[in-house]
C-alpha cells in the first residue's frame, strides 16, 4: 500500500534531496558542438582481461584477419561479455601492452592493425524483438558486448536479468542522463542526436524488465536535452523526463534513485533488489543498437574538452583508439609538464602514458591547463571541521575514515564503512586543508581487498596443509602396517625353520607367479605374431627364396623345450623358444630387433643406457695463429709509413716535466714567486 | 596454666601446618610455572600465527617461529601473511606493545615472491614436490615439473632441495591490483 503511494508521488513529478553533494564549476563548453566522427586510427589495441575470467578464451590468432564486430574472445561465465574487433584488419599480436590505469602497468591486449577498409560483419538486426522472451533479449545484450558506458562499467545483461530473475519484479526503471560530472558532455549530446533511438532502446528495456514506470532523468544545466527527449516521447505516455537540479554528485545510481523516487537503498543491498534499475542513456543507445540494429558494441563518445586544445568537442571513438590519436585530432597543444585525465576530473585519473586505448569506462578526455585546474598543493593537517561530513553523499565520516586509514588501523576502517565510499571526490573537494582524500579512500580500499585476498589465500594453504599431513599420515600408518605384516611372516618362517620343518610353500605367492609368468609369455606371443604380421612382405620373399624345412625348425624346437625343462621357464628361455621359431634365412636385421621387442619392458629398459653417450666430443678449440691474421694478400709495394705520434705534453707526469708551463707576463704571480 | 599452655600448643601445631602447607604450594606454583610458562606461551603463540608455513619470518615454520617468539629472540613483527592483526595478538599475548613498523602498509602493495622452475635443468626427481607443504609442485616423474604460483607460499623449501638447482625465488609481475595509489591526486577548485 505504502508502495502505490510512493509510486503515485514519483508519478506526480516529485523531487526529493539527498545528502550532501557539492556545486563545482561546471566547465561545459562542449555542449553545443555535434559529435563527430572520429578517423580509423593506426593501430587499435583493445585489453582483454576484462573479456576472458575464468575458462574463457582468445578466438583468434596472430596474423589473422578480422573483421569489424567480429568477436575476439569468449568469456568464461560470470559477469562477463565478449570482446569485438572495432575496425576491420589484421591481427598484429597478442601481448602485455600498457593499460588505461593510473600505475601504467601492463596487461594482455590484442593489437589490430587497420586496413582502412572498416569491413563490417553483416548486421543482424531482431525484427521482432516485441514478441521475443527477455531472456533472448538479455542473451543478445551480453553477446553484443553492452556494458555499462556511464564510468562503471557494470555489464548490463547481468544488471537487467537480476532485476527480474529469481522472483524479483521490477517497478521503476531509471535512464541517467544527468551526467554531473563536470566537462564531460557526451551524454548531453548523444541526447540531442539520438533521441529517438534513445526512446526505442527505452523500449526494448522495457520490454525486458516492464516495470510501472520509466523515468529518464537530466539535470537542468541540459535544457537542450529536455527538449529534445521530452519531443522523443510524443506519444508515450509511461515514460517521463525528470529536469533535476545540478548538483554533484546526481549521476550515481544511488542519489539519483533518492532524487527521483525518495527511496534509499541500503548500504548492504543492490538497486536492484529494491526493484529499480538505472542505466545510462548511452547504455540504453548501445541496447537499441545491439537488439533492433544488431551491431555490438565498437564505439562511443568521448567528450575531448581543456584549454590546452586548439579543438574542443565529442566524438564518436572506436574502442582501443588510443588517447594519443584523440588529442591529435584536436589538436593538442601541451603545456609544460601537461597532465591528460582520462575520465571526468572528479572520478577520473591522471594517465602516466597517452599510448593508452579508450576503453567502454573513459566518458573523457580532460587536458587542462594549470590556470584551469591547479597542481595540487601540500595538504596541511586535518582541522576537525566536518565540512567532508557535511557533503559525503554516502552519510559517512572521511576525516574519521582518514585518520584511521593513516594509522594503518584496517579493521576499523572497514567497520567505518570505507566499502560505501564512491570515491565522487566531495570531501576532497570541500576540505579547507587540501587533504587528497579520495586518494587514500582509493589506496585503502586496495590494501583491504589485498588483505581480504590474502586471507583467502591462508585459508586454502591451511586447508592444503592439513590434507597433506593426513596424507602423509595415512601413507605411513600403510606402510608402518606392511612393515608388520612382512616381520609377522619372516618371524613366522623362522618359526618353521627352527622346528626343522623346510620353509612353508606360500601356496598364494607360487599361484600368482604362475599367472604372472603365464600372462607374461601370452604377452610374448601376441607380441611377436604382431611383428611377424608386420613383416609380412620379407617372410613370402624367404618363403620362395628358401625357407628352412619344417623338420630342422621342429629339431630346435625339441632342443629349446629340453633346455627349457632343465633350467626354470624363465621368460628369456620362452623369448629363445620364440625366437627359433621363426626361420632362421629370415632377414638378419630383423631377428635381434624382434627379441628387443619381445623383451619385457622392465628388461629391456636397462639396456638402454640413461645418459646417451657423446659421439663426437667438443672438439678443442682451435688456436689461430695471431701472425696468420695479420699476413697481408697482396703487399704494397712501398712501406707504409707510420707517422710518429707525439705524446701530448699533459700525458706526461708532473715529475718529467722540467719547468712549469710558462704562463703570458700578465697573468704572472712575481711578486708570490719572489717570495 | 593448661589453658595457656595449650593454645601455646594450638598456635604452635597451627604454624607448623601452615609451614608445611606454604611450603608445599610454593614448590607445586614453582614446578607449574616451568612447566606452563614453556609449552603453553609457544601452543598460544602457534595459535595465534596464520599457519602457513611459509618460513618469510626466516624461521623454518611457524611452530619455530612461535618457540623463537617465546625465547624471546624475535620482534613479533616478522609474520608477513598474518599483517598488523597477528602481530596485535602476539604482543599482547607476550605482554609487550606491538613494535612500530617503519615501512607502512607498503609491505602489502609488494608482488609475492614464489618458486619457479627453470625447464631445461628439471630432470624430475619430484622431490621438490615432496616437500612441498602446500602441494603446489606438479609433475609426473621423470617430467619436468611446475610451480603453481597461485598456491606457493614463498617458503623456499624446494629451493633447498632441488639437486639440480633449478629452481628460483621470483617476484611476480606487479599487476593493476596491487598498484599503491601513490598518485597526484587533481583538485578541483571554483563553483559555488
Amino acid at each position: 500500500m505504502a508502495k502505490t503511494k510512493q509510486l503515485t508521488k514519483i508519478l506526480s513529478g516529485k523531487i526529493w534531496k539527498f545528502f550532501g553533494g557539492i556545486y563545482p564549476e561546471e566547465h561545459k563548453n562542449t555542449s553545443d558542438l555535434p559529435i563527430i566522427e572520429l578517423g580509423i586510427p593506426s593501430l587499435i589495441t583493445l585489453p582483454v582481461d576484462r573479456h576472458l575470467g575464468k575458462g574463457g578464451e582468445i578466438l583468434v590468432t596472430v596474423g589473422e584477419y578480422v573483421k569489424a564486430g567480429q568477436p575476439l574472445t569468449r568469456p568464461g561465465p560470470g559477469r562477463l561479455v565478449p570482446l569485438h574487433a572495432s575496425t576491420s584488419g589484421h591481427i598484429l599480436s597478442i601481448s602485455q601492452q600498457v593499460l588505461p590505469h593510473p600505475s601504467g602497468y601492463t596487461g594482455l591486449c590484442i593489437v589490430i592493425k587497420p586496413d582502412l577498409l572498416d569491413a563490417k560483419v553483416d548486421p543482424q538486426p531482431m525484427l521482432n524483438w516485441q514478441h521475443e522472451d527477455p531472456k533472448v533479449l538479455l542473451e543478445r545484450i551480453r553477446l553484443y558486448g553492452v556494458e555499462g558506458l556511464g564510468g562503471a562499467q557494470f555489464q548490463t545483461a547481468a544488471k537487467l536479468g537480476s532485476a527480474i530473475m529469481d522472483g524479483n519484479t521490477c517497478s521503476i526503471f531509471i535512464v541517467n542522463g544527468c551526467e554531473c560530472e563536470p566537462v564531460a558532455t557526451c551524454d548531453d549530446r548523444l541526447m540531442q542526436e539520438k533521441a529517438l533511438e534513445i526512446v526505442e532502446g527505452i523500449e526494448v528495456i522495457k520490454h525486458i524488465l516492464k516495470p510501472k514506470v520509466s523515468l529518464i532523468a537530466i539535470e537542468d544545466n541540459k535544457p537542450k536535452a529536455i527538449a529534445a527527449m521530452k519531443k522523443a516521447i510524443e506519444g508515450h505516455q509511461d515514460i517521463q523526463v525528470r529536469a533535476l537540479p545540478t548538483v554533484y554528485p546526481s549521476g550515481a545510481a544511488r542519489n539519483l534513485i533518492k532524487i527521483v523516487t525518495g527511496i534509499e537503498i541500503p548500504y548492504d543491498a543492490h538497486t536492484s533488489d529494491c526493484g529499480i534499475v538505472v542505466d545510462n542513456v548511452e547504455t540504453v543507445f548501445a541496447v537499441k543498437q545491439a537488439v533492433i540494429d544488431g551491431i555490438p558494441l565498437i564505439r562511443r563518445v568521448v567528450t575531448v574538452d581543456g584549454e590546452s586544445l586548439h579543438k574542443k568537442g565529442n566524438a564518436w571513438v572506436r574502442l582501443g583508439t588510443s588517447v594519443r590519436f584523440v588529442l591529435n585530432a584536436f589538436k593538442l597543444n601541451p603545456e609544460r609538464r601537461q597532465r591528460i585525465i582520462l575520465g571526468g576530473p572528479f572520478m577520473g585519473f591522471t594517465l602516466p602514458s597517452i599510448d593508452v586505448p579508450i576503453t567502454k569506462s573513459a566518458t573523457c578526455v580532460f587536458t587542462p591547463s594549470q590556470k584551469e585546474v591547479p597542481l595540487a598543493s601540500e595538504s596541511q593537517n586535518c582541522i576537525r571541521c566536518g565540512r567532508c561530513a557535511r557533503v559525503c553523499p554516502s552519510r559517512l565520516t572521511p576525516y574519521k575514515m582518514y585518520a584511521l586509514s593513516k594509522a594503518s588501523k584496517h579493521p576499523e576502517a572497514l567497520k567505518c564503512g570505507i566499502m560505501d565510499c564512491t570515491e565522487c571526490g566531495c570531501c576532497a573537494y570541500v576540505c579547507p586543508s587540501r587533504i587528497p582524500l579520495t586518494m587514500q579512500f582509493r589506496r585503502e580500499k586496495a590494501i583491504l581487498h589485498i588483505i581480504k585476498d590474502n586471507q583467502k589465500r591462508t585459508d586454502v594453504i591451511k586447508e592444503r596443509m592439513n590434507a597433506k599431513e593426513a596424507r602423509l599420515k595415512e601413507e605411513a600408518r600403510i606402510r608402518e602396517e606392511k612393515k608388520k605384516a612382512a616381520l609377522a611372516r619372516i618371524a613366522a618362517q623362522k618359526k618353521l625353520k627352527e622346528q626343522g620343518g623346510a620353509p612353508a610353500q606360500d601356496n598364494d605367492l607360487a599361484a600368482r607367479r604362475a599367472q604372472a609368468l603365464e600372462g607374461a609369455r601370452a604377452r610374448a606371443a601376441k607380441r611377436l605374431e604382431n611383428a611377424q604380421n608386420d613383416s609380412k612382405a620379407p617372410l613370402q620373399v624367404n618363403k620362395i627364396v628358401g625357407a628352412l624345412p619344417e623338420t630342422e625348425v621342429n629339431q630346435a624346437k625339441d632342443e629349446v623345450v629340453n633346455l627349457s625343462q632343465e633350467l626354470k621357464p624363465t621368460s628369456k628361455i620362452v623369448l629363445n623358444l620364440e625366437a627359433t621359431k621363426t626361420p632362421k634365412s629370415q632377414d638378419p636385421q630383423k631377428a635381434p630387433l624382434k627379441e628387443d621387442n619381445a623383451l619385457p619392458f622392465s628388461l629391456r629398459r636397462g639396456a638402454v643406457p640413461k645418459i646417451a653417450q657423446i659421439q663426437n666430443p667438443w672438439t678443442e678449440p682451435q688456436i689461430i695463429d695471431k701472425g696468420s691474421l695479420l699476413k697481408v694478400e697482396n703487399p704494397p709495394l712501398e712501406p707504409i709509413v707510420v707517422a710518429e705520434v707525439k705524446k701530448p705534453r699533459y700525458l706526461e707526469s708532473w715529475q718529467e716535466q722540467k719547468e712549469a708551463p710558462k704562463l703570458p707576463k700578465a697573468l704572472k704571480l712575481t711578486n708570490r714567486e719572489q717570495h | 596454666m593448661i589453658l595457656e599452655s595449650s593454645s601455646l600448643n594450638f598456635i604452635l601445631a597451627f604454624a607448623a601446618v601452615l609451614l608445611v602447607c606454604g611450603v608445599i604450594l610454593s614448590y607445586l606454583s614453582k614446578n607449574a610455572q616451568q612447566t606452563n610458562t614453556e609449552d603453553d606461551l609457544v601452543a598460544k603463540l602457534n595459535a595465534a600465527l596464520p599457519g602457513a608455513q611459509c618460513a618469510q619470518c626466516g624461521y623454518p615454520g611457524c611452530e619455530a617461529y612461535a618457540k623463537a617468539l617465546a625465547h624471546g629472540e624475535v620482534t613479533c613483527n616478522k609474520c608477513i601473511p598474518g599483517g598488523p592483526d597477528t602481530i596485535e595478538a602476539l604482543a599482547s599475548i607476550l605482554g609487550i606493545e606491538p613494535p612500530q613498523d617503519e615501512d607502512g602498509d607498503d609491505y602489502l602493495f609488494m608482488p609475492r615472491t614464489v618458486a619457479f622452475i627453470h625447464k631445461s635443468p628439471c630432470t624430475g626427481c619430484s622431490r621438490c614436490a615432496r616437500v612441498c607443504p602446500v602441494d603446489a609442485i606438479n609433475g609426473a616423474i621423470r617430467q619436468t615439473h611446475s610451480v603453481d604460483p597461485e598456491l606457493c607460499t614463498g617458503c623456499g623449501e624446494c629451493v633447498k632441495t632441488c639437486p639440480e638447482e633449478c629452481i628460483e625465488m621470483i617476484k611476480l609481475e606487479p599487476t593493476p591490483a596491487n598498484f599503491n595509489w601513490d598518485i597526484k591526486s587533481i583538485r578541483i577548485t571554483g563553483g559555488k
